[in-house]
């Protein structure tokens, strides 16, 4: 009888209940994770990447699943221990190499670009300053994060969740800040999620109800040869610049290619599809299992919250004002909403952009004017990663 | 040495704004090109020139807000918005949404459509 006691003492000091009681962290963050499940699939904010993230966060703080070996990752020379994730790594810490090695980013945007229209942007070129503009929350958040005292390194890290673009935060912070991967992902894709929510407030603060009620001439149609030559020359351009570029733009620009083109279709529907919905599946939940609750309840998490949606919003902000100056210039002939669409969040911000100005005028269509910015913004973010990379690492 | 903030953030905003303000020079001079070509293929043709569709003022009593039936997301009267914008030659506004009653979706009367139609 004795013998029985002692196992069932044994089991339940090795259960995952015993770990709860030893680290009510990881508790908190089991509610997180359900706060985030019922985000994705009941608000359906960004369903596809939030339901991953938040599962994989469910189980890597389910205590002594050990699902995700960190350690294995954040090594001093900075360099993943592949002979210990080989050898005793298990499904998640392969996925996770994926993400350390900088792979599923590029993948996505290779997927991103076989869906994406860039005859908005062609039509309206001007719509890559607005693109530009919407930039400013990644450098305005660098400077906030650097005062509360994180590094260089770091601070990039967080403050390209100014970008609204998930994989660029997540290819930045693994190559800059591993460590912060998990809370950095989460609030980028959170308040990505929360576009419609953050955006509206800051437009109609900053533009009055005659420029948000500005009708815009229609696009000129853009010629199949333009629309193949523009992935091209951007390639070359942007990556003999900014080397450091290349992966995500490089990619982003041959998914475009293989649509434009129109001699690959299978390919290109692959891309698209099945390749894009297998690295989701992959990226979501291997970002997911790095938020353990040892090393997620920091203070530098909190920071990381905070500092995300200032970069949304001045991001934001820096997209309708240059809007508002360009409607200026043009006397009228620029709505500034289209402004917001700059920060990437592909098409969500371009929905926002559509739906406040139809708010004020009804018979208003901004969404194709706001799909260039909103495209342009894809590119500056990746951009503006190439740059920090360069200077920081 | 690590870079001071004054430096990443000035260096960085104008790199972003530079980089793209070439892009733009690129697409500009591009579509002008295209365009110009495009102008002597219409004149050779002796077609006439179509301007691109100068934007209407606001009309003085502007259009409801449309009706949307619930459960239709936000998106999808993007969508719908933007297209009859798109095929639509004058000024229009979208009053209502609703969705269509019957038995047959859309899909499956494009297939009665696609397959009677040669008859």
């Amino acid at each position: 009888m004795q013998g029985f006691f002692d196992a069932l003492t044994g089991i339940m000091k090795e259960s995952g209940f015993a770990g709860l009681i030893q680290n009510p962290g990881y508790l908190v963050m089991i509610i997180i994770a359900c706060v985030l499940l019922y985000l994705a699939i009941v608000k359906q904010f960004e369903p596809l990447l939030l339901l991953p993230i938040a599962f994989g966060m469910l189980l890597a703080n389910l205590p002594g699943s050990g699902l995700i070996h960190m350690e294995y990752f954040l090594t001093e020379s900075g360099h993943p221990d592949f002979l210990n994730v080989l050898n005793n790594g298990g499904l998640a810490d392969m996925l996770y190499l994926g993400v350390k090695l900088g792979i599923y980013p590029p993948l996505i945007f290779l997927g991103i670009g076989s869906m994406t229209d860039f005859g908005p942007l062609i039509s309206n070129p001007k719509s890559l300053l607005l693109g530009a503009a919407a930039q400013l929350g990644i450098f305005t958040t660098y400077w906030g994060a650097k005062m509360l005292g994180f590094t260089a390194r770091e601070a990039a890290s967080i403050g390209i969740i100014g970008g609204a673009d998930g994989p660029t935060a997540i290819y930045v912070t693994t190559k800059l800040a591993p460590a912060l991967l998990g809370a950095i992902a989460v609030a980028a894709y959170s308040y990505m999620a929360l576009v419609p929510v953050i955006q509206p407030p800051i437009m109609k603060l900053l533009t009055t109800k005659k420029e948000r009620s500005i009708v815009m001439t229609q696009l000129r149609p853009v010629s199949r040869t333009e629309k193949i030559i523009f992935p091209i020359m951007c390639t070359i351009l942007i990556s003999l610049i900014l080397p450091a570029s290349a992966p995500l733009i490089g990619m982003l620009m041959l998914g475009n290619l293989m649509k434009e083109s129109g001699v690959v279709e299978r390919i290109c529907k692959t891309a698209g599809n099945e390749l894009m919905n297998i690295i989701t599946i992959f990226l979501g939940f291997s970002v997911g299992c790095t938020t353990n609750a040892e090393t997620f309840f920091t203070k530098q998490t909190l920071f990381i919250i905070v500092l995300g949606v200032l970069a949304f919003s001045f991001g934001t902000a820096g997209g309708v004002l240059l809007g508002k100056l360009m409607c200026f210039l043009t006397h009228g002939k620029v709505n500034p909403l289209i402004g917001s669409a700059g920060v990437s969040a592909v098409p969500m911000a371009a929905r926002v952009s559509q739906k406040v100005g139809q708010q004020e005028n009804p018979e208003n269509f901004l969404l194709m004017h706001a799909m260039g910015p909103n495209v342009a913004g894809v590119i500056g973010s990746a951009v503006a990663a190439g740059i920090l990379i360069n200077m920081l690492s | 040495m690590e870079p001071s903030i004054l430096t990443v953030v000035v260096t960085g905003l104008v790199l972003v704004f530079c980089i793209l303000i070439l892009l733009y020079f690129i697409i500009s001079v591009q579509g002008r090109i295209f365009q110009s070509i495009e102008n002597k293929k219409q004149a050779s043709t002796g077609k006439a020139n179509v301007s691109p569709v100068k934007a209407s003022p606001a009309p003085a009593a502007p259009a409801p807000v449309p009706v949307v039936e619930a459960g239709i997301p936000g998106e999808v009267v993007a969508a719908i918005s933007a297209a009859v914008t798109a095929v639509a030659e004058g000024p229009v506004a979208v009053r209502s949404i609703t969705r269509a009653g019957g038995r047959k979706n859309g899909w499956g009367l494009a297939a009665v459509y696609s397959y009677t139609q040669p008859f």
